[in-house]
C-alpha cells in the first residue's frame, strides 16, 4: 500500500511537470496553431541559466528570476523573428521548423555548458519528509506546489483577465479579433512568452530532484507533446489531465514492471489511445468558430 | 416507382444547431443539366456536398441508379460513375496538366506499387493508354498545348477547364460542379457553357451549383431553387425567373417594407454633411482572381448606404478592403480624410470604424458579456471601465435579450441573437462608421427585418453612419438613404434608395438575363421591364 | 528510362567510376555510409515528400532492420544475403502494422505517433538484452562477401542497392501509384473524388519507407560490424528528416543530394573537431538545427527543386529572349 502511494506521489511530481509543458504547448497552439517543439528546451534553459547565475555569485532567488526573465525573452524573440516570420501554415513544415530550433538550442547549450550534468541546490533542505510511511523529498513538495500555482495562474490569466480574453479571442477567431482591434501577432508573442516562462519555472523546480544538463529538455518536451496529443490538441484541461496520467503510468510501470521500460509503456499507451480515439481522449473543443 | 437516375430523398443537415438543409428532395435524369441556385446561405453547396459524399446527410437518403449512395465509400464514387469539381480549385499544382488529368483515371486503372516501381509491361501499357485518354480530354477542353506545363503555372480559368477534363476523363455518368464559373470572365464563362452543352450531348448528366445566373438560365434544363435550406421552386429558366417566391427570396418581398420607407425620407433630407468614407478605384484579388475591378464609393456622415448585388459580386471583399482585413491591390480608402488603405484591421478599429463581418463571427467559446468587453477592449486598456459598463447597459437596452443571456457562451445563442451580439460588440468600439455584412443572412425573415430596423435606430439614436451589405435588397433599401449595386466586381449603378428600388435592371442583377436574349442586351432590358 | 531523364546516366557514371577517384579507404567508407543513409532518405522522401506524411521515427525501422540482420547472422548463422531480405521485410511488416493503426492520423497526431514509435523501438532494443545485447550491443556481425570482403566490394553492393532503390522510386513517382501519392499530398478530398483510397496509399508509402530503411539498416549492421541502440533514436530520425528537407522533400534526387550534403558536413565537422578539441559540444546538431530553420524559412522547397526551377526560369528567359529577337527580326524584315 505504501509502495503504491509512493509511486503515485512520484507520478504526480513528474506528471505535474508534463502538465505544465503540455499547458505551454496548448497556450501557443491555440493562438498560433504551432506545436512548439522547443517547449522542452525552455525547461532546460531555465535550469541551466539558474545554475550559471548561482555559480556567478548571484543570490538563489534572484538567479531564478533572472533565468525566467531570460527564457521569456528568448521565447518572445524566437516567436517574433523566426516562427512568426515563417510563411507556412503546414503542420509538417512548422513542426520541422520548431524541431530545428529545438536541436539548435540544444546544440548551443552543449557548446556553452558542455555535456556534463550540473546540480542545483533544492529550495529547502535535501532531507526527505516522511508522511504516513511515504518518503517525499522536500523539493517534490515544492514541485507540486509550483505546478498548482502555475496552473491556477494560467487559468486566472486566460479566464479572468482582459488580456487572457484577448488571447482567447485570437484562438477562437483571429479575423474577428482583429476587428476588435486586437493584434494576433502581439498575442502570439505573448503566448510564447507565457509558455517560455512557465517552462523555465518548471525546469528550475525539477532540476534539484535530479541533475540538469544540456539534453534534459528533449524527453520532457516529447512527454509534454504526448500529453497534448493524448488529451486532444487544443484542449488545455485535457492536456493537463493527460500530463498527470502520463506521469502516473510511468511511475507505476517503473515500480511494478521495469524502470527501463517505463517510457516505452507510456508511449505504447499513447499509441493505443490514438488507435481507439484518433483525436485524443478529450478532443479539440468543437464549439466551432462562431457564426452559423 | 421506377428507379430514377439520381434521386435525392428528403435530405436534411444541421450546422451548429442551425438547419442548413431542410427536407430537400429532387431528382436528376440521365443526360440532363440541373442547376441548384439560391441566395447566399441557402444550403446549395451543402446539398452538393451530401451528394458527392463529403458529408453524410443527417436524415434522408440519396439514391443513385436505384442504390443508396450511403453504401459507397468516398473513393468508390469515381468508379461508380460520379465525378466532381470543386468550388475552390483542388488541383495538384506540382504535377503537369497531363498528370493531373491522368489522376482522374485512377479508378479505371489497376497497376499497383510493385509493377509501377519496376515498370512492368502491363504498367507501361496502362500508362500509355492513360496518357492517350487524358490527352483526348485535354483537347476537348482546349488545353492540349499546355499538357506539359505544371498546373501551378496555369491561369485560373485554365485550371477550371483542367478540372473539367480531370473529372470527365473517368467517363462519369453524373458530373457534379460546384460553382464552375466563379472567378471566370465573360468569355471564359461562355466557353464553359458551351463545354457543358457538349458534355450533355455525350450523355453525362450535370448537376451544378452556380451564382452566374446568365449562365444558368442559358444552359440548365431544370432549375431548383433553395432558400434557407428549403426547396422553394423548381422549373425551367423562364418559370423560375417569373416565380414570385424566387424573386422574393433574392430581392425581398415588395409589400412588407412600405411603412419604413416613408419614415426614411425625412432623414435622407437631413443629410448633406461631410464625407466620412471615400473609396477610390479599389482593385482587389484573391490569389489569381481579380474580384474587384476599380470601385468608387463614398459615404457621408449620418447616412445609411447599402451595397447590393448578387452573390460573387464582390460586396464582402469590398467591405474587407475598407476595414483592412483584405489588402487591396490598388486604389485608396480614406476615412475621415485619412488614408487608411495600408493600415491593418486592428489599427483601424481605434480610429472609429467597426465591421460586423459576414456570418457574425462571434467568439463562440466566450460568454456574451466577454464578447462585449472584447468589443471595447481597445479602449479598456486605457482604463475607463465604469464608462464601458454604462455603455454595455446602453447596448442591453437596444437588445434586452442579450442582458438575459449575458453569462451564456456566445456559441449557444440562436442565429438572430448572435447577430445582435455581433452588432453590439461592434458598437462598443464606439464607431463613427459601422460596416455591416449581411446581417439578415440565414435568419428567419421577421428576425432579419427586426435587425434591420434596429440598424436604423442605431443611426437615428446614436448617430452612427452605416455601410450595409445585404442580400435582401428591398429590405435594405427601405432603411437606406443611398445604394450602390455591384455586379461582377464593378459598380453597376448607384443612386438614392428610391431610384435603385424602381430601377428596371435591379431584378436582372440578381436573377440574370433570360436565355433567349443573351446576345442582345437592349431587347433584354425591355423584357425585364415587362416582367 | 526515358521517363527518368538524362540525370541517371550521369549518376551511373559517377557511381561506377567514383572509386577510381577515391582509392583511399577513408573516402570509400564515407561513400558507403552516404549510400546507406541515402537508402533511408529515399524511402523517407516517399513518405514525407510524395505523400505528405511526417515520420519522426524512421531511425526505428532502420534499427529494426539492422538488428534483424545482425541477430540472424550472428545467432542463427544465416547467410548475410538472406538476412538482408529479412531485414527489409520485418521493418516493412512493422511499418504495415503501425501504419494500419495510425492510418487515420495526420499532422501533429501522426508526428507524435511516429515519434512515440521511435522511442518505443529504441527502448525495446536496449531492454531486450537476451537478443540484442542491450545497451552494450552486439559485436562480431559478419561482413558481407561481395566479390571479396573489401571496402570496394561493400561500396559496389551498397551503391548497387541505392541504384535499385532509386530507379524503383523514380519509376514510382511517374506512375499511377506515385501520382496517387502526390495527389493525396496536395488535396485529400480531390484525391478521394478521383477514386484514390487515401488510407491504402498512405499505408503503402509507409511500408515502402520502412522497407528501404530496414534494408539499409541491414547493410549498416554488416558494414559496421557492431551495433548498439544509440544511433536508432530521435537524433538519427531528425538527421534523416534534415537530409530530406535540405535536398527537397518532393524530389527523389533531393534525398540523394541531401545525403551528400549532410555527410560532407558531418565528415567536415569530425575532422574539424579533431583539430579544434574546443568544438566538443554537439556541433552537428547546431548545424542541422540551423539548416532546418533556414530551409523552412527561406527555401521550403529544398535544394534540388530550387535548382530545377532556377534552371527552368533561366531557360525560359533565354527562350523568351530569343523569341523577342526573332520577332524584332521579323518586324525588320516586314519593313
Amino acid at each position: 500500500m505504501t509502495e503504491l502511494l509512493q509511486y503515485i506521489v512520484n507520478g504526480l511530481v513528474s506528471g505535474g511537470i508534463y502538465a505544465i509543458v503540455a499547458a505551454g504547448f496548448i497556450t501557443i497552439y491555440n493562438v498560433s496553431k504551432v506545436i512548439n517543439m522547443t517547449q522542452g528546451e525552455f525547461l532546460m534553459l531555465g535550469g541551466m541559466f539558474t545554475v550559471t547565475f548561482i555559480g556567478a555569485g548571484i543570490p538563489y532567488f534572484v538567479s531564478i528570476i533572472l533565468a525566467v526573465l531570460l527564457v521569456i525573452l528568448i521565447g518572445a524573440v524566437m516567436q517574433k523573428f523566426i516562427i512568426g516570420q515563417a510563411k507556412t501554415n503546414n503542420p509538417i513544415s512548422l513542426i520541422i521548423l520548431t524541431i530545428g530550433l529545438s536541436i539548435f538550442i540544444k546544440g548551443i547549450a552543449s557548446f556553452f555548458w558542455g555535456k556534463d550534468p550540473y546540480a542545483l541546490e533544492p529550495i529547502t533542505s535535501n532531507d526527505p519528509i516522511n508522511i504516513a510511511g511515504i518518503s517525499i523529498a522536500q523539493q517534490s513538495l515544492w514541485v507540486i506546489l509550483t505546478v498548482i500555482v502555475i496552473l491556477i495562474g494560467l487559468w486566472y490569466l486566460t479566464e479572468k483577465t482582459l488580456l487572457g480574453k484577448k488571447i482567447n479571442a485570437c484562438s477562437v477567431n483571429q479575423q474577428a479579433a482583429r476587428l476588435m482591434g486586437i493584434s494576433p501577432a502581439k498575442m502570439m508573442m505573448l503566448a510564447f512568452a507565457v509558455s517560455a516562462g512557465m517552462g523555465a519555472i518548471a525546469g528550475i523546480v525539477i532540476a534539484p530532484l535530479n541533475v540538469t544538463s544540456y539534453d534534459v529538455g528533449t524527453l520532457l518536451g516529447v512527454k509534454g507533446f504526448a500529453a497534448v496529443i493524448l488529451g486532444g490538441v487544443g484542449n488545455p484541461l485535457g492536456a493537463i489531465i493527460a500530463g498527470f496520467a502520463l506521469g502516473l503510468i510511468e511511475s507505476l510501470s517503473a515500480g511494478y514492471i521495469s524502470s527501463g521500460l517505463k517510457d516505452a509503456i507510456a508511449f505504447m499507451v499513447l499509441i493505443v489511445v490514438l488507435l481507439v480515439k484518433p483525436t485524443g481522449i478529450f478532443s479539440e473543443r468543437s464549439v466551432g468558430k462562431g457564426g452559423l | 416507382m421506377t428507379a430514377k437516375f439520381l434521386q435525392v430523398d428528403k435530405i436534411t443537415m444541421d450546422f451548429g444547431g442551425v438547419r442548413a438543409v431542410d427536407n430537400v428532395s429532387f431528382s436528376v435524369e440521365p443526360g440532363e443539366i440541373v442547376a441548384l441556385i439560391g441566395p447566399n446561405g441557402a444550403g446549395k453547396s451543402t446539398v452538393l456536398n451530401m451528394i458527392s459524399g463529403t458529408i453524410p446527410p443527417l436524415q434522408g437518403e440519396i439514391y443513385y441508379q436505384g442504390k443508396p449512395l450511403s453504401k459507397l465509400k468516398g473513393h468508390e464514387y469515381s468508379g461508380a460513375g460520379i465525378s466532381r469539381t470543386f468550388q475552390n480549385l483542388q488541383t495538384f499544382d506540382d504535377m503537369t496538366v497531363l498528370e493531373n488529368v491522368m489522376v482522374g483515371l485512377h479508378a479505371r486503372t489497376k497497376s499497383e506499387l510493385f509493377s509501377c516501381g519496376i515498370r512492368s509491361l502491363s504498367a507501361r501499357r496502362e500508362e500509355r493508354s492513360m496518357r492517350e485518354q487524358a490527352l483526348e480530354w485535354l483537347e476537348f477542353v482546349g488545353l492540349a498545348d499546355l499538357k506539359d506545363q505544371l498546373a501551378g503555372n496555369l491561369a485560373y480559368g485554365k485550371l477550371k477547364q483542367m478540372e473539367i477534363a480531370r473529372a470527365m476523363v473517368a467517363k462519369p455518368k453524373l458530373l457534379l460542379l460546384d460553382e464552375p464559373a466563379a472567378g471566370l470572365n465573360h468569355s471564359e464563362t461562355l466557353e464553359m457553357s458551351k463545354m457543358f452543352q457538349k458534355i450533355k450531348y455525350l450523355g453525362t448528366a450535370i448537376l451544378l451549383v452556380e451564382h452566374d445566373m446568365d449562365m444558368i438560365m442559358s444552359i440548365a434544363d431544370r432549375i431548383i431553387v433553395l432558400d434557407r435550406g428549403k426547396k422553394i421552386a423548381e422549373g425551367t429558366s423562364s418559370e423560375i425567373q417569373a416565380n414570385p417566391k424566387v424573386i422574393a427570396a433574392y430581392i425581398g418581398e415588395e409589400k412588407e417594407e412600405e411603412p419604413i420607407q416613408t419614415s426614411k425620407k425625412s432623414s435622407s433630407q437631413r443629410v448633406k454633411k461631410k464625407t466620412i468614407l471615400s473609396v477610390k478605384n479599389i482593385v482587389a484579388r484573391y490569389g489569381p482572381v481579380e474580384v474587384l475591378h476599380g470601385i468608387d464609393l463614398h459615404v457621408s456622415e449620418g447616412e445609411i448606404v447599402s451595397l447590393l448585388g448578387s452573390n460573387g459580386a464582390g460586396k464582402t471583399t469590398l467591405l474587407n478592403c475598407i476595414c483592412g482585413l483584405h489588402a487591396a491591390k490598388s486604389g485608396t480608402v480614406e476615412f475621415n480624410e485619412r488614408d487608411i488603405s495600408k493600415t491593418s484591421a486592428e489599427k483601424i478599429v481605434p480610429l472609429g470604424m467597426a465591421h460586423v463581418p459576414e456570418r457574425r463571427q462571434i467568439f463562440s467559446t466566450l460568454t456574451v458579456e466577454d464578447n462585449l468587453y472584447l468589443g471595447a477592449s481597445h479602449r479598456l486598456s486605457r482604463g475607463s471601465s465604469q464608462q464601458i459598463e454604462k455603455e454595455i447597459k446602453d447596448v442591453y437596452k437596444l437588445f434586452p435579450i442579450l442582458e438575459e443571456r449575458k453569462n451564456q457562451l456566445g456559441g449557444t445563442l440562436s442565429g438572430g441573437q448572435q447577430q445582435m451580439l455581433a452588432i453590439s460588440r461592434a458598437l462598443l468600439s464606439r464607431p463613427s462608421l459601422l460596416l455591416l455584412d449581411e446581417p439578415s443572412l440565414g435568419l428567419a425573415p421577421l428576425v432579419g427585418k427586426e435587425i434591420l430596423e434596429i440598424v436604423k435606430r442605431i443611426r437615428d439614436e446614436w448617430g452612427t453612419t452605416v455601410l450595409l451589405v445585404e442580400q435582401n435588397a428591398r429590405a435594405a433599401l427601405a432603411i437606406s438613404d443611398r445604394a450602390y449595386v455591384l455586379s461582377t466586381g464593378k459598380v453597376l449603378m448607384h443612386g438614392s434608395a428610391e431610384e435603385i428600388m424602381n430601377h428596371p435592371e435591379i431584378q436582372s442583377a440578381y436573377l440574370g438575363k433570360s436565355q433567349t436574349f443573351v446576345d442582345s442586351p437592349e431587347v433584354q432590358s425591355a423584357d425585364q421591364v415587362q416582367a | 528510362m526515358k521517363n527518368i531523364g538524362k540525370g541517371i546516366y550521369v549518376y551511373l557514371a559517377l557511381v561506377i567510376f567514383a572509386p577510381l577517384l577515391f582509392q583511399d579507404d577513408y573516402y570509400l567508407s564515407l561513400l558507403v555510409i552516404t549510400g546507406i543513409y541515402a537508402i533511408v532518405a529515399i524511402g523517407l522522401s516517399i513518405v514525407m515528400g510524395l505523400t505528405g506524411q511526417i515520420s519522426i521515427g524512421q531511425a526505428a525501422f532502420w534499427g529494426i532492420g539492422a538488428y534483424t540482420s545482425a541477430v540472424l547472422t550472428t545467432k542463427y548463422e544465416i547467410s548475410p544475403f538472406l538476412a538482408l531480405i529479412a531485414a527489409a521485410i520485418i521493418p516493412a511488416v512493422f511499418a504495415f502494422i503501425l501504419a494500419r493503426a495510425i492510418a487515420g492520423l495526420s499532422g501533429y497526431y501522426l508526428a507524435m505517433a511516429t515519434l512515440a514509435f521511435g522511442y518505443i523501438i529504441q527502448i525495446l532494443i536496449s531492454e531486450w538484452e537476451s537478443v540484442t545485447g542491450g545497451a552494450t550491443g552486439m559485436i562480431g556481425i559478419p561482413s558481407i562477401d561481395f566479390f571479396g570482403e573489401s571496402e570496394l566490394g561493400m561500396y559496389y553492393l551498397v551503391w548497387g542497392v541505392v541504384t535499385v532503390v532509386l530507379l524503383f522510386s523514380l519509376n514510382l513517382v511517374e506512375s499511377r501509384v506515385g501520382r496517387a501519392f502526390r495527389a493525396i499530398h496536395k488535396s485529400e478530398i480531390a484525391a478521394t473524388s478521383m477514386g484514390i483510397d487515401v488510407r491504402k496509399y498512405r499505408l503503402l508509402a509507409f511500408v515502402v519507407g520502412g522497407l528501404f530503411a530496414g534494408l539499409s539498416g541491414g547493410l549498416y549492421a554488416h558494414y559496421v560490424g557492431t551495433l548498439d541502440p544509440q544511433p536508432f533514436g530521435f537524433h538519427e530520425s531528425i538527421v534523416f528528416i534534415t537530409i530530406v528537407v535540405i535536398g527537397g522533400m518532393t524530389n527523389i534526387w533531393g534525398a540523394l543530394v541531401g545525403t551528400f550534403v549532410i555527410e560532407m558536413i558531418r565528415a567536415g565537422l569530425t575532422s574539424l573537431s579533431d583539430t579544434f578539441p574546443a568544438l566538443s559540444g554537439d556541433v552537428d546538431t547546431i548545424v542541422y538545427g540551423a539548416i532546418l530553420v533556414l530551409i523552412i524559412m527561406f527555401m521550403p522547397e529544398g535544394l534540388v527543386p530550387k535548382i530545377q526551377s532556377m534552371v527552368q526560369s533561366y531557360k525560359h528567359r533565354r527562350s523568351t529572349a530569343t523569341v523577342v529577337v526573332q520577332k524584332n527580326k521579323e518586324r525588320e524584315t516586314a519593313r
